[in-house]
């Protein structure tokens, strides 16, 4: 397969396992029309302390990946293949019972939308004590001052009197505080954040960030940022991972990967990026639209919209070539 | 004279405050809002939720009549939603949405969507609406059009429908077309191209837009004046240039500094971060409204309303230190 | 503008795989064809007294027997039916056309008469509606026209209900936002921007009711309020009372026709329901 050159987990420096590594990582969806596959051979890992981005557009597999990862798929979605290995365990291979207790623990995720994930009908600080039983091994005394302890680490102001509120009397911002408080309850060493300041304001936006940020400078949590806002990447991200189509077909480091793009839609993604601290005249826009899931593409399969698409990007799918900054998977890549 | 000329407007609504008994209030959306669009120009107008920025774009529009104040297009006064002279310029006001899933009527066909206005206004006799449809679609950029007209909504992408939905704003030629986040909901690779498509289109069809988002990237690539709102009040109306380069409000200092920048060499070491959230709009702080998050907020700010005043050569800033050298205007220049 | 948008076509072709409702639909079908048609395929006039002994069991001449005056019931059950479906039908279109325009005037304007027309709804719902439809029916005379409307008048605040929560949640929608940008009217705005859309849920209500209403009719009939001109399956019913035990194919046949209907109805209704819910679509 492609991605066979990333076996051995592909860490820059020998004898340093990355906390996560995920290799292959196949997950297919089947319905009446048919199998798709919206993540297809995905490969990435994370070491200790790491900010690592998934970027992509809607459709391109990000958030499947990092479900598939949590394990947290469920019919008719499931993972197909490849291995996720968290701190020398392939998580594919646990029993139900043995990944629930890995998630919440060791392994957090916060989401997009923390209403879908809060009870309505709990106050806050039973939903974090709640979390902290499960994990810990604490009196429940004891978990009320942890929890009230945990709101206070995600800067919410007045943090008793919050705690004795239910999530629809908090905004926005303050619901993805409690969501994160209660992620970090069990000092988790990866945090897996799906979008978690897409629904909120530029300035609630960059609070939250900052928190995150904050939680991996102290804690050291190391995090997957899943995200479409290249903007964040840029300011918060260590490393990149860009998503086209259930495939990964660029990573390096943040500044490689803004400074020289070598996929073409990594490329064409950051030109048709608007900054707000420059003025675009020109910005370039790609043709087309990102493929929709059942889309079956040949070759690469970002070829129908590739300014520079070569007769052997339509038939053969380009391998992933690897070198010391980072990879790609595109054929003008061995060419150039 | 601009085309469109905003003085003293504000919108109420009626609300249910929650917080303990429930008890009936108003909001005050927008409050005291004055400004004006000149003849094919962009502006923008950004802010964060609950800035009242909808609620004018819907006022501008005619979806709403404001509670006080006057909106004069070319002259005429259309400040009732419903009045003679603004069914007179319907015409030459109208919308995009944000939401390309939910402008389109999911039971009309493309063709439908477009011969409604056409017919209602009366802009092509009814043989040539299938032509005039057709031709519709072309301009933005869905072509060959006989292939779309015939179709429903939900066969198209999120960035084909807004594309139908811009059509459908053009079809009876506006002066200008008033954009609600139009861009917002789309993929960043789409979104540049609609807003490629908003540009060609203003000079082929000499529009003007008012363009609501809360995307400075935006902002700074399309438009050519910015009005910054905040608690349903304009805080800040400038050249964009200007604004981006040395803001004159605390508060359009802050989104500057909290917008991501899409270069990593350009990291916000040192920003200011504003606490806490937007205070809510039904009873909002006395003084100057953004007095409870502003970093550089002084006593008088908190008893005094600020006036607006002249900034630069064009701008206007309601701020009590707009015009002075401060700390936050000379940071932000620097980042 | 066609009545069934594309994906309440692709949700028909679901509906055609479902076991059951394909029943339902199979039933239905049969059960229109004879109020249609049932006229024709009476072996004898359903009216016509002694085509047969009287109350004789069924046999090859008499396929469900003969009642206590010697009529054939397998031809009163045919006839019958088309009267209880005439019934339900029409009931169930005159409370459909009550119940969207109060509810379409409701939901669309809001305020003060929505509050009117809501507290007028709630005024009918709260009256059991069975016992008024006695007196109604029993006030103005038993004639099929009084029936029909009587349970019509008493069904349609349900109806109304469903319209107004589907206009309430439509006419914020931005695609009716931009009609009235167009400059469209207001019966445009709701006839044919917002009421196409809620349609959905209206159909399955529909569906319900003719059923409900085939059961009130019975239900009417069966304490003697039928109209004697026209053979029911209702009036079967009321004239089978005093021959339940002697005769028990007079009340048996006529019932399960009654239930065997409303039933698939029923059944369609949920699952039409469960198609148009996106939620309860399954996946």
């Amino acid at each position: 397969m492609t991605s066979s050159t990333h076996a051995g987990g592909g860490a820059e420096v020998a004898g340093s396992e990355p906390l996560l590594n995920v290799v292959g990582l196949q997950t297919q969806i089947r319905s009446d029309r048919g199998t798709i596959t919206p993540v297809d051979g995905v490969s990435f890992h994370i070491k200790a302390g790491e900010i690592v981005a998934l970027v992509g557009e809607s459709g391109c597999g990000k958030s499947m990946t990092a479900l598939s990862t949590m394990r947290l798929v469920s019919s008719p979605v499931s993972v197909t293949g490849g291995q996720v290995v968290f701190e020398g365990t392939d998580l594919l291979g646990l029993s139900d019972r043995q990944m629930r207790r890995m998630r919440g623990g060791r392994l957090a995720m916060i989401f997009q939308d923390p209403m879908t994930f809060l009870n309505p009908l709990m106050k806050v600080a039973d939903q974090i004590v709640e979390a902290i039983l499960l994990h810990q091994p604490v009196k429940r005394r004891e978990a009320e001052k942890l929890a009230v302890e945990a709101l206070r680490r995600v800067r919410i102001p007045a943090p008793e009197s919050v705690a004795e509120r239910f999530p629809h009397q908090l905004s926005g911002g303050m619901r993805q505080r409690v969501l994160i408080a209660i992620a970090i309850t069990s000092n988790p060493s990866l945090l897996i954040a799906d979008e978690p300041t897409t629904a909120l304001d530029v300035t609630v936006q960059a609070q939250i960030m900052h928190l995150l940020a904050d939680i991996r400078r102290t804690a050291g949590t190391a995090m997957l940022f899943i995200t479409h806002d290249l903007g964040l990447v840029a300011e918060y991200c260590d490393r990149v991972y860009v998503m086209y189509s259930g495939r990964v077909v660029e990573e390096g480091s943040v500044f490689d990967i803004f400074a020289k793009p070598r996929h073409p839609y990594t490329r064409a993604l950051l030109r048709s990026t608007l900054s707000p601290g420059t003025k675009a005249d020109d910005f370039v826009s790609i043709q087309g639209h990102p493929p929709a899931a059942f889309d079956r593409i040949a070759g690469c399969r970002f070829h129908p919209r590739c300014p520079s698409v070569l007769d052997r990007c339509r038939t053969e799918e380009p391998p992933t070539r690897r070198d010391a900054a980072g990879a790609a998977a595109c054929w003008l890549e061995g060419a150039a | 004279m601009p085309l469109l000329n905003v003085r003293n407007v504000a919108v109420d609504f009626p609300v249910l405050v929650r917080d303990g008994p429930t008890r009936r209030a108003t909001l005050r959306a927008v409050d005291d809002v004055s400004f004006g669009i000149d003849e094919n120009e962009i502006v923008a107008v950004v802010g964060e939720s609950g800035c009242g920025k909808t609620t004018l774009a819907r006022a501008v529009a005619g979806l709403s009549s404001p509670t006080s104040g006057s909106l004069f297009f070319a002259g005429e006064d259309v400040t009732a939603a419903d009045g003679p002279s603004r069914r007179r310029t319907r015409r030459d006001i109208q919308m995009v949405f944000q939401d390309p899933f939910e402008s389109l009527n999911p039971r009309k066909t493309v063709f439908q969507t477009l011969a409604q206005p056409l017919k209602i206004q009366k802009v092509v006799p009814a043989s040539d609406l299938r032509r005039e449809a057709a031709w519709l679609l072309e301009q933005v950029g869905l072509s060959p059009a006989a292939g779309y007209l015939d179709r429903y909504p939900h066969e198209f992408s999120g960035g084909q429908r807004q594309r139908i939905c811009i059509a459908r704003a053009i079809a009876v030629r506006p002066r200008l077309v008033v954009a609600d986040e139009a861009v917002s909901a789309l993929d960043i690779s789409i979104r540049a191209q609609i807003l490629q498509l908003f540009r060609k289109l203003k000079d082929e069809f000499s529009l003007s837009y008012m363009f609501i988002t809360h995307d400075l990237g935006v902002v700074r690539s399309l438009c050519e004046r910015v009005i910054v709102m905040y608690l349903g009040q304009i805080v800040e109306i400038g050249a964009t240039e200007d604004v981006f380069r040395r803001p004159r409000h605390p508060y359009t200092a802050a989104l500057l500094a909290s917008s991501p920048l899409p270069d990593p060499t350009m990291r916000h070491t040192e920003r200011t971060l504003l606490q806490g959230d937007v205070p809510s709009p039904i009873s909002p702080p006395p003084g100057c409204r953004f007095h409870t998050r502003c970093p550089m907020v002084q006593d008088i700010c908190r008893k005094t309303e600020p006036a607006m005043r002249k900034v630069g050569a064009t701008g206007v800033s309601k701020c009590h230190f707009a015009d002075q050298d401060v700390a936050w205007n000379k940071a932000v220049e620097q980042a | 503008m066609t009545l069934l948008s594309p994906s309440m076509r692709t949700s028909l072709r679901l509906l055609k795989k479902n076991k059951v409702s394909a029943g339902a639909t199979a039933v239905l079908g049969a059960v229109l064809f004879v109020a249609v048609f049932g006229a024709a395929l009476a072996p004898y006039n359903p009216g016509q007294v002694g085509v047969g002994p009287t109350t004789a069991a069924p046999s090859p001449a008499h396929l469900l027997g003969t009642d206590d005056l010697g009529r054939d019931v397998f031809s009163r059950i045919l006839a019958g039916t088309r009267a209880s479906v005439a019934v339900g039908l029409s009931a169930a279109m005159i409370t459909t056309l009550i119940g969207v325009l109060v509810g379409a005037t409701a939901g669309y304007f809001g305020g003060t008469i929505d509050d009117v027309l809501m507290r007028i709804t709630e005024i009918f719902q709260v009256i059991p509606r069975f016992f008024l439809a006695v007196l109604m029916v029993a006030f103005f005379g038993a004639n099929l026209l009084n029936i029909i409307f009587a349970i019509a008048i008493l069904s349609w605040p349900e109806t109304a209900r469903i319209v107004r929560s589907e206009f309430l949640s439509l006419r914020s929608r931005q695609f009716v936002s931009a009609a009235r940008i167009a400059g469209a009217s207001t019966a445009t705005l709701i006839f044919l921007e917002i009421l196409p859309n809620a349609l959905g849920p209206v159909v399955v209500n529909a569906t319900l009711q003719v059923g409900q209403a085939m059961i009130l009719e019975a239900g009417l009939s069966y304490l003697g309020l039928a109209d004697r001109n026209q053979v029911s399956l209702g009036l079967m019913l009321f004239e089978a009372q005093q021959f339940l035990r002697s005769a028990w194919w007079m009340s048996l046949f006529p019932g399960a026709v009654i239930t065997l209907v409303v039933l698939s109805l029923n059944l369609l209704g949920d699952s039409l329901n469960d198609l148009i819910d996106p939620r309860r679509r399954g996946r």
